[in-house]
């Protein structure tokens, strides 16, 4: 076959790669679903009839049975107001054709593609640090997954997604509501699904997923074991998939035979270690049906105070307010009920992280209790147990990527594509030669997933993309290296190996599977380097896909022209 | 039950009020500690609660009754 028609078959392969794997990769980006009017309490936005006076908002809202607010104070010549519903269909249904009202529609969020424009991220070190921004980059959010937060109670802050927080229910005597009296509560409802990309506050793991708030903690922070064991077995029952206990005392059997009947059910019970500092962990972190977790500050060493020893599987991100700027980052309640930005540390912080991770990998589908365990502990970052840090610390980006998620497969199948019609369009072409410039270009661009299971750290290193190595091998705080999230690699690569005839297919494979790997970012996120504010994050990622282009070019250049010397 | 000791604010999440016994148990108190102050000596009436959970997980908690400065 001619050059001329090498070029002509690949990029028809090519061509019909795109066609093949654009869906899959089409449907992650987190386009928001239309708004599905339920029963379930949530923000109603009304449109009133431009010019429409305040009369007109106090009459609608008297129709509605709540008290309407306009949305912005410039908003009021837009005639645009809202009010928190308590049920989103039926008041929708008492406006219909009020002659005042243009238009309802419940207040859904805004998701921004790749990365978060909420203005408190930069601070928040510790999503990055259990990697958080590969969930969001997956495109698996949590939605669907109901997490319980047994705790003090949830209150709905301007945070936090009314539409996706559930009525719940209180098990401590005298209260009434699942309201939030302390600010643990809500602040843990933040790590978990803190509104993300919505331009306000702070982000959060699994921003898609749904809170029901379980009250089993008074205002000061206590509660008994019977309310604990009450509230594990209600949240079954209300169906939450993950549960989050950022609480612990003493052995109950009560409380054990809530856990164990949960787990029995498919749920995954997460539970904090303890803030004693020393060895000894608190119940139910301890109990075997639980993932006990450990906390560790911004230097990714365990946390002072943070309890260890028999019953730790696992460490998240739990924060140091020592340091400046150390601790875990929310919107929650002060003890008035002002929703305020608030940092704090204790494995209360940390267990969150695990919860929200969990949601985000159910919500990726065919993972459920046992599986998300096994996954999140197998590929947790450490070298075996260890008393402080448990089986390591917690990685989405690696528990993703083992399960495949996260785009991979269609990024490397496009790049191992590409990668095989250019090598096939250099004469006197060699299957060592093409072979290794696909494989590399899939495996560059899309790690091997399954040797994550197998092979230990180097397996587990082995499994991620290319571009993850540095995260993957120094933590994921170290994710965002400047000189790794280039074409930096590709162009070293190129320069040892692209000398040799017989490894430049692999050169020019890991060009085209990191410039992929870049193109991929600079829509869908998932990548990010320090230093380079959020705004141009998609133009780094697109320039170093350039970047990789140019070495891929050169590459491809030099095996013609030795080629034919050949 | 009374206890000696220095009443420390705890600062896991939102905080919460402690008393170091001279013994060096550090007791999580329930319930409210009008006017305390971080390092003040005091002397704590109240009762141990053996099934109590709570998010402080710094050791056993005690149901204040009085709290008086020692």
């Amino acid at each position: 076959m001619s050059a001329r028609w090498t070029w002509i078959v690949g990029g028809l392969a090519v061509g019909a790669g795109l066609w093949w794997f654009a869906p899959p990769m089409a449907r992650e980006l987190p386009v928001p679903p239309a708004p599905e009017l339920s029963a379930a309490p949530g923000r109603l936005l009304v449109d009133l009839q431009d010019g429409a006076s305040a009369q007109d908002l106090a009459d609608v809202s008297a129709r509605l049975g709540v008290p309407l607010a306009w949305v912005h104070p410039l908003a009021e010549d837009e005639a645009l107001a809202w009010a928190d519903v308590p049920d989103l269909a039926a008041a929708t249904a008492l406006l219909v054709g009020d002659a005042r009202v243009e238009v309802t529609t419940p207040d859904t969020e805004v998701h921004a593609l790749g990365w978060p424009d909420d203005p408190l991220y930069p601070k928040q070190w510790h999503l990055r640090a259990m990697g958080a921004p590969a969930g969001w980059a997956s495109g698996h959010r949590g939605a669907g997954v109901i997490v319980a937060v047994v705790d003090t109670g949830v209150s709905r802050v301007e945070d936090l997604d009314s539409a996706r927080i559930l009525e719940g229910a209180s098990f401590v005597p005298g209260v009434k509501s699942a309201r939030d009296d302390n600010g643990h509560g809500t602040h843990v409802a933040g790590t978990i699904a803190q509104s993300t990309g919505n331009g306000v506050g702070a982000a959060g793991v699994a921003p898609e997923a749904t809170i029901l708030p379980v009250k089993v903690l008074s205002a000061s922070g206590s509660g008994s074991s019977a309310g604990v064991a009450a509230g594990i077995d209600y949240a079954v029952d209300a169906g939450a998939k993950v549960i989050n206990l950022s609480l612990g005392g003493s052995y109950n059997p009560v409380i054990h035979l809530a856990v164990k009947k949960a787990r029995a059910k498919g749920v995954v019970v997460v539970a904090a270690a303890g803030n004693s500092g020393r060895e000894g962990v608190h119940y139910p972190g301890a109990l075997a049906e639980t993932i006990g977790v450990g906390a560790t500050g911004p230097s990714g060493q365990a946390a002072p105070y943070s309890s260890w020893g028999k019953g730790v599987d696992l460490a998240a991100p739990g924060g140091d307010t020592r340091v400046p700027d150390g601790g875990v980052l929310q919107n929650t309640v002060d003890r008035s009920g002002r929703s305020v930005y608030a940092a704090y540390q204790g494995t209360s912080m940390a267990t969150p992280h695990v919860a929200g991770a969990a949601a985000v990998l159910i919500s990726a589908g065919g993972c459920e209790a046992d599986c998300v365990e096994d996954t999140l502990l197998g590929t947790a970052r450490g070298a075996g147990w260890d008393p402080h840090l448990g089986y390591g610390q917690l990685d989405l980006g690696a528990a993703l990527a083992q399960r495949g998620g996260g785009g991979a497969w269609a990024r490397g199948a496009l790049a191992g594509a590409l990668a095989l019609a250019l090598a096939l369009s250099v004469p006197r072409r060699r299957a060592a030669f093409w072979g290794g410039a696909a494989f590399v270009a899939a495996w560059a661009a899309a790690g091997l997933p399954g040797l994550g299971s197998v092979g230990g750290a180097g397996g587990a290193l082995l499994a991620r993309p290319w571009l993850e190595w540095a995260g993957a091998a120094l933590g994921p705080s170290w994710a965002g290296l400047p000189f790794w999230i280039s074409c930096s690699p590709a162009l070293l690569f190129a320069y040892v190996a692209g000398a040799f005839h017989n490894t430049r297919g692999l050169a020019l494979g890991a060009a085209i599977g990191m410039g992929a790997h870049f193109v991929h970012a600079s829509f869908a996120g998932g990548l990010e380097v320090w230093f380079v504010p959020t705004s141009w994050q998609p133009i780094w990622m697109a320039a170093n896909a350039l970047g990789c282009g140019l070495v891929a070019w050169a590459l491809l250049g030099i095996e013609r022209v030795v080629g034919r010397r050949a | 039950m009374k206890l000696r000791g220095t009443l420390i604010w705890l600062d896991y999440g939102p905080g919460s009020w402690a008393l170091q016994t001279e013994e060096g148990t550090t007791f999580t108190l329930e319930g409210e500690v009008p006017g305390g102050a971080s390092g003040q000596r005091v002397e704590v009436e109240g009762e141990p609660v053996d099934d109590a959970m709570g998010f402080a997980m710094s050791g056993p908690t005690l149901r204040v009754e009085r709290v008086r400065s020692a």
